[in-house]
């Protein structure tokens, strides 16, 4: 053993060292440990085939582990019900439910959601790759999948929030399409 | 000598036709036997869906024992071999491709199947269906829609799915339809063959046991096939009574014979104790055959109970003529002719009842009573020189008669009881069934399996039905469109959950005449949607697709039946919409779910409206209980007129009605007893079970005949006689108490312990009146 032949390693240990301080898995332990409650949103949409983005206005509720809602006030109301794996949507009058390991295309979007809300590490890693920036005070977290399955409708996710709160959720779509959605907690 | 010959003749001779016959015999096992065979025009319909509508075809499967990966692979596998058999119609397992199809077709011929092109095709109406497309697209259908948009941005596609009511997903993993947190995969499929042919669907469900084995043995041993449906059930309803009227019988006939050889010592007279027997069973499947078309299989096995009867004829020849052949003929041939003759009335009254099953047990009881008894009477004589070894027989013969005294006095006990057994009848425990599903041999285990399956695959099968007739096939479509829009205010208010009609995916010519005539040409089109648009967030550019598409409906063809090939919606549209005879037939169901069940009264309203419709709305369940119902009390006036007429009979040639009274009341008090027990136990009365009583007067007028008919003292042989036969008869019928088959069970419960009870009514009421009357019936 030589021990000079580690002293390259050094610099390497040095840099990594102070990363490490404030890393995703203490995000996401943050985020678990989110009580839940309610917030108001905006949500704006770029869509190919529209002109002009839609824009959609209301509350959301979060009980943790499994239970959010969506209720959208403005332009029409429509109520988005997510407990557990059912996905329950009422729109003027009517309801629907449907379990929503039927729906692949949903399931990407949903678990970015219920994994980054819930602080789930591994089910975040299981279909995308990770990149959190800045500081426990203004983060971003970034998610690119790496399921084929989702990259066939998201091309890229971004969160971003500061302490255990989320502020704005962020799709580019792989057709292009945009969604941002601002959040505002209520208490 | 030739005169001794003759009777030997022509009964070979009757065997060896009886033998072509029974050869040359059209065997069925299908339900057919308990349909009615001059139904209302309600129960032609339902019989129409029990035999040959999709119901009938329908066979669900479910795959466990592995990782849903597993589950998908063998699901694939099964279901491309199913495809590939040519046995099935239609194999679905949620597999994306094979829904491809479907959607192509709507999504094609969207203008002509949506409820919503007409007032979606003027300005305001493109207006406000576009706006609404575009709030859609904020909503989680959003991601499905905005694919299609530019081409359908009216939304008509989701029109279409709302009116069909294609909402309800099953859930898929893997590419296949899974549930139960996708612990199991699901196939649905539609045989080829219909109910009727049961062969051919035996077939097909052999074919989907073996290629699941070959699978289990290429992919995982721990996969398990679940399979319910209407053709698995009679496959399976005709393999148990194949298989259980084998056991049993042979059983029965097994017990039979220990018996006789321990009474008669003798291999040469059980053989010929067996000539009756059968000679009686080949006569009465020829009767069948000359009388019916088909012969049941369910006859057959009723068959092999009169075994129980047919049987004491033998044993009551070598047992009392063994004396002398004369002394027979004299003292004992006539009351068992009156004996037979008996039965043979108790079963004309079945003759008249309207369902094949009942009426075919009839004509093979006459017929092998009938050929049993006159075997008895002319061949055994002929054939056999009665040189008995009776020492078992005199010795059962003083036993009993020493008990006798004995059993006189328990008959009070006797009488307590059958007065205790009048309780249940009075505190209505003892039950008729009212439901059809008694009879069926499926057990309560599959039956649940069925009900899991279908809620599964959502297919519930089809209760509360109208059926809509008319001239032609598109007149019916208009039919059905009509009643169609009467509905609907209902499933607005949701007052149904749903109306599955074929006009909904096969619009009349009319309709889709107007629909398409609702489409403008485009210069007029072009200026509506540039109206339309104005002030809504989409360009004109991003909508020229719609513009082409909607132009070129004026050059594509109607739809009709054809065009619905190689989608899974032909097997759909072919068994909502039939020709019957010279009419089409257009059947809607309307959807029942525990939280909107159907409300008859309101639909009935409805239709009323319309008389001018041929439209007419059918509960099936209930239907079929009341054809059960009717079938049920048929059957009991049967029996009960099968009863006086036996008195009857009996009140003629004893020209005495007490002693006819004194005869019958015996079987009368067993009978109570036996419904009584049966009634305590749980057992709900069926109609094969007032068969059973019917059958205990038949064979226990003998007994009572016999024992009443005794001169003066009780001569041992002809109680041993007696015995011997009562019990052949217990173990005949008996040993079906404990079949599978409802059917063979009912008969076996009751006549069992009836023939036992009544030959213990029937001695112990006897030993007490020694002055009996004495002349010998003439």
């Amino acid at each position: 053993m030589k021990p000079l032949k580690y002293l390259g390693l050094l610099p390497l240990a040095l840099i990594s060292f102070p990363a490490s301080a404030w890393d995703v898995s203490d995000l996401m332990k943050t985020l678990a440990a989110n009580p839940g409650g309610k917030a108001t949103f905006i949500e704006k949409r770029q869509l190919a085939v529209l002109d002009k983005p839609l824009v959609m206005t209301g509350d959301l509720v979060y009980a943790p582990p499994a239970y959010l809602e969506k209720r959208v006030l403005t332009p029409k109301p429509e109520i988005l019900i997510l407990d557990g794996d059912r996905l329950r949507y009422e729109a003027a009058g009517k309801k629907a439910t449907i379990n929503i390991n039927t729906q692949p295309e949903l399931v990407g979007f949903i678990d970015s959601i219920r994994g980054t809300l819930t602080g789930n590490l591994r089910k975040l890693e299981d279909n995308y790759a990770l990149t959190l920036n800045g500081a426990p005070k203004r983060w971003t977290l970034i998610l690119l999948p790496n399921d084929q399955q989702i990259a066939k409708y998201v091309l890229k996710i971004t969160i971003s929030g500061h302490d255990d709160k989320v502020t704005t959720i962020e799709y580019l779509q792989a057709d292009g399409d945009k969604s941002v959605m601002t959040i505002q907690p209520t208490h | 000598m030739m005169a001794k010959r003759l009777p030997v003749l022509i009964w070979l001779c009757a065997i060896a036709l009886a033998v072509i016959a029974v050869i040359r015999a059209n065997y069925v096992a299908d339900m057919s036997a308990f349909l009615p065979a001059n139904p209302t025009n309600n129960q032609s319909i339902l019989i129409e869906q029990l035999t040959h509508g999709s119901l009938s075809r329908t066979i669900l499967i479910g795959i466990e024992g592995a990782p849903s990966e597993t589950l998908a692979k063998a699901s694939k596998e099964l279901s491309s071999a199913m495809q590939a058999s040519q046995r099935f119609s239609m194999v679905q397992n949620g597999d994306p491709e094979s829904t491809r199809k479907d959607q192509a077709f709507i999504f094609n011929n969207r203008y002509l199947l949506s409820p919503t092109t007409i007032e979606h095709f003027t300005e305001q109406g493109l207006h406000k269906a576009i706006s609404d497309s575009i709030d859609l697209l904020g909503s989680p259908l959003g991601l499905m829609i905005k694919k299609i948009f530019p081409k359908d941005p009216t939304g008509e596609v989701l029109s279409i799915i709302n009116n069909l009511g294609f909402t309800n997903q099953i859930e898929n993993a893997h590419g296949v339809w899974v549930a139960n947190n996708a612990q199991r995969a699901l196939v649905l499929a539609l045989t080829n063959a219909t109910g009727t042919d049961t062969d051919q669907q035996e077939a097909a469900v052999h074919f989907i046991r073996a290629e699941f084995e070959r699978i289990q043995k290429s992919i995982d041993a721990n996969l398990t096939l679940k399979m319910t449906g209407s053709p698995v059930f009679s496959v399976n309803a005709r393999e148990t009574i194949h298989s259980q009227v084998l056991v049993f019988s042979t059983l029965g006939l097994t017990a039979i014979s220990f018996l006789f050889l321990w009474v008669f010592r003798s291999f040469k007279t059980f053989a010929l104790g067996a000539l009756p027997i059968l000679t009686g069973i080949l006569c009465g499947i020829t009767a069948v055959s000359l009388c019916f078309d088909t012969v049941h299989a369910i006859t057959i096995g009723f068959g092999s109970t009169l075994i129980g009867e047919a049987v004491d004829y033998s044993i009551y020849y070598f047992a009392q003529a063994q004396k002398q052949n004369s002394e027979w003929k004299e003292r004992f041939w006539p009351t068992i002719r009156l004996g037979t003759f008996t039965s043979i009335v108790g079963f004309l009254a079945l003759l008249t009842t309207d369902f094949p099953g009942l009426a075919q047990l009839s004509v093979f009881t006459i017929a092998g009573l009938s050929a049993a008894v006159l075997v008895t009477r002319y061949v055994l004589p002929a054939l056999h020189n009665p040189k008995l070894n009776d020492y078992t027989l005199k010795a059962i013969g003083k036993a009993v008669i020493r008990l006798l005294p004995a059993l006189s006095k328990l008959r009070y006990l006797g009488y307590v009881f059958a007065l205790l057994m009048i309780i249940p009848f009075l505190s209505g425990t003892v039950k008729w069934s009212n439901q059809v599903s008694d009879l069926s041999p499926v057990s309560k285990a599959d039956k649940a399996l069925d009900i899991e399956l279908r809620s599964d695959l959502g297919a519930g099968g089809a209760r509360h039905i109208i059926v809509m007739k008319a001239t032609s096939e598109d007149a019916a479509l208009e039919v059905s469109e009509q009643v169609a829009s009467l509905i609907a205010p209902l499933q607005e208010q949701n007052l149904i959950a749903g109306f599955d009609a074929p006009s909904k995916l096969l619009p009349s010519l009319a309709t889709q005449t107007l629909r398409k005539r609702a489409v403008p040409e485009l210069p007029l089109l072009d200026k509506r949607l540039e109206n339309a648009i104005k002030d809504l967030p989409v360009k004109r550019k991003t909508l020229e697709p719609f513009v082409t598409d909607s132009e070129s409906i004026h050059d594509a063809p109607f739809i009709n039946q054809e065009s619905f090939s190689g989608t899974s919606l032909n097997e759909v549209i072919k068994s909502l919409l039939y020709r019957v005879g010279d009419k089409w037939v257009a059947i809607g169901i309307i959807k029942d779910t525990p939280e909107t069940p159907v409300n008859p009264q309101s639909i009935k309203a409805l239709l009323e409206q319309a008389p001018q419709l041929d439209a007419q709305y059918i509960d099936l369940l209930n239907e079929s209980n009341q054809m059960y119902e009717q079938y049920v009390s048929g059957t009991l006036n049967s029996c009960l007129f099968g009863v006086v007429g036996i008195f009857i009979v009996l009140s003629a040639v004893r020209r005495s009605i007490p002693d006819a009274i004194r005869i019958m009341a015996p079987l009368v008090i067993s009978s109570v007893v036996v419904a009584g027990i049966l009634g305590l136990s749980g057992v709900n009365l069926t109609l094969l079970h007032a068969v059973g009583f019917l059958l205990i007067f038949a064979i226990g007028s003998n007994y009572a005949l016999l024992v009443q008919n005794h001169q003066g003292e009780m001569d041992p042989i002809t109680v041993a006689s007696l015995i011997v036969a009562c019990f052949a008869t217990m173990f005949g019928f008996g040993v079906l108490a404990f079949t599978e088959v409802p059917v063979l069970k009912a008969i076996g419960q009751t006549v069992g312990p009836g023939a036992l009870l009544s030959l213990f009514f029937a001695l112990s009421m006897a030993a007490n009146k020694p002055g009996i009357k004495l002349d010998p019936i003439r």
